[in-house]
Formats: C-alpha cells, structure tokens, sequence
C-alpha cells in the first residue's frame, strides 16, 4: 500500500505539500497549532475536499465516491470524540466513567488491534500526561512492529517528521 | 358513528406522530451538531455513511417513540372505544 500527495493545496495553511508513504512507514506531521496538521489528516481520510493536487492510496485517486472504500483500510483516532447519552459500540461501552487521556488510549488501544493496515492518529486536545503519553508511544511501537503504516500528529518517536 | 370515530383517530394518531416526527427531529439534529465527531470516527475507521448515521438514527426514534409508547393507556381506551362502536352500531 502507497498513500500518495502530490501537489496538494488545502486553503491558506497548506499550500504544496507531496509526500509519499509506503507499506510499514510511518511519518509524525509536526507544528504548532494551527498550522493545518489535523486539516492534513481529514483531507487524507476525505472529510474535506483539497484545493488542488491529488491525494491517491495505491495509484487511486481519493474522491469523495472512493474515500469510502480507501476508509476501509484505515483506522482512525480522532482528536475529540463525544459520544450521545447512552451509546454502546465500538468497544466504547465505559467510555463515561474514563479520563480524557484514557478514552484517548482506549481509542488509541482499539486502532491498534485493527487488523487495518494503516493508522491515522491525531494528536488529543489536551496533552496526555507523561505516563500516558509513555502508554501511547507503545502502542504506536506496537502499530509500528506489527508493519502498519502510520500518519500521527506530533509523535516524537517516529523517526520520520513532516514539519508544517 | 363509526365515521367519527375513525376520523377522530385518525386525528390522535396525526398529531401523536407530528409531535413524534418532531421529537425525533430535534434529538437528531442536536445529537448531529453536538456529537458530529462520532460521525466523523465511525466513518474514519471504515463504517459507510448509513452506519455512521445509524447512532442517531436511533437515538432520534427511541426520542421520539418512547413517550408514545408510555402513552399506552390512551390507545387502549381508544381500542376499547373502537370496539365498543363496532359492536354497538
């Protein structure tokens, strides 16, 4: 698996951007807030439409008709996520009595144990605490040791970084 | 007899379901705006659109059927009244 861009112009914050991602690599996108890392992400999964360029996952084109199959090789961890009163699913059922850095490392633990080969991971709303950010890193280890592709926002402990 | 019974049951059931419909509209498009980002996690990690709207979908019409169905003794009285019609007219 290939996840191409070319070219790819997203508004003010990012204006050329190409990059090409393998079967087993991973790449942290780093910058400051605000500088389009999680707007990066959701053009890769196809929540928004890029200006020009081209975003492509083995020679495909991402459109918003094929995003919905490149979405099934993904599995995705959100910045934020709330959930309705009383939902159940998704491995989520404890999710009201958890801490915000554990729903992260529970959305975190899920994507891992995914048999999808790629992980787009954005970075949570507030920062994880050391120990947890620790509980993280390994199981991006874990993701990485497995051979999975992966696309995270301000992981230190990928060796390859897209600076935004 | 029977004439104005139906038309009067007809006349519940339409407006028990216009403030259902709207119930259930309500709790939908709340959920929508305030929870969007399950939309967005279900359908990042390979759920269709159909399944990523399926939580609200539900959410909507246990919303909107729930006080219906609380309401039970009023469509009994109204079952009994049909019945009772029939065998009287």
């Amino acid at each position: 698996m290939i996840l191409e861009l070319l070219d790819v112009k997203i508004g003010q914050l990012i204006r050329s951007l190409s990059l090409a991602i393998g079967d087993g690599q991973q790449l942290s996108i780093v910058g400051p807030t605000g500088s389009g890392k999680t707007t990066l992400l959701r053009a890769i999964l196809g929540f928004i439409p890029i200006d020009s360029g081209y975003i492509s996952i083995d020679g495909e084109l991402l459109t918003p008709l094929s995003a919905p199959y490149f979405r099934k090789q993904m599995a995705y961890v959100p910045q934020r996520l709330t959930l309705p009163k009383g939902y159940r699913g998704m491995g989520l059922e404890r999710w009201e009595d958890l801490s915000a850095d554990e729903r992260y490392l529970l959305l975190l633990g899920n994507a891992v144990k995914t048999d999808k080969p790629m992980l787009i991971v954005d970075e949570p709303l507030q920062p994880l605490s050391a120990e947890n950010r620790k509980r993280a890193d390994n199981l991006l280890m874990d993701a990485a040791e497995q051979g999975k592709m992966i696309v995270a926002v301000n992981s230190g402990i990928l060796r390859n970084q897209l600076q935004l | 007899m029977i004439k104005l019974y139906l038309l009067f049951l007809l006349g519940i059931v339409l407006w028990k379901g216009f403030w259902a419909w709207k119930r259930g509209m309500r709790t939908y498009l709340k959920d929508r705006q305030d929870h969007d980002s399950l939309r967005e996690y279900l359908l990042g990690n390979g759920a269709t659109e159909w399944e990523a709207r399926r939580p609200f979908i539900n959410h909507a019409l246990v919303r909107a059927l729930n006080p219906l169905l609380s309401q039970w003794r009023l469509f009994l009285i109204l079952g009994v009244l049909g019945v009772l019609i029939f065998l009287l007219s």
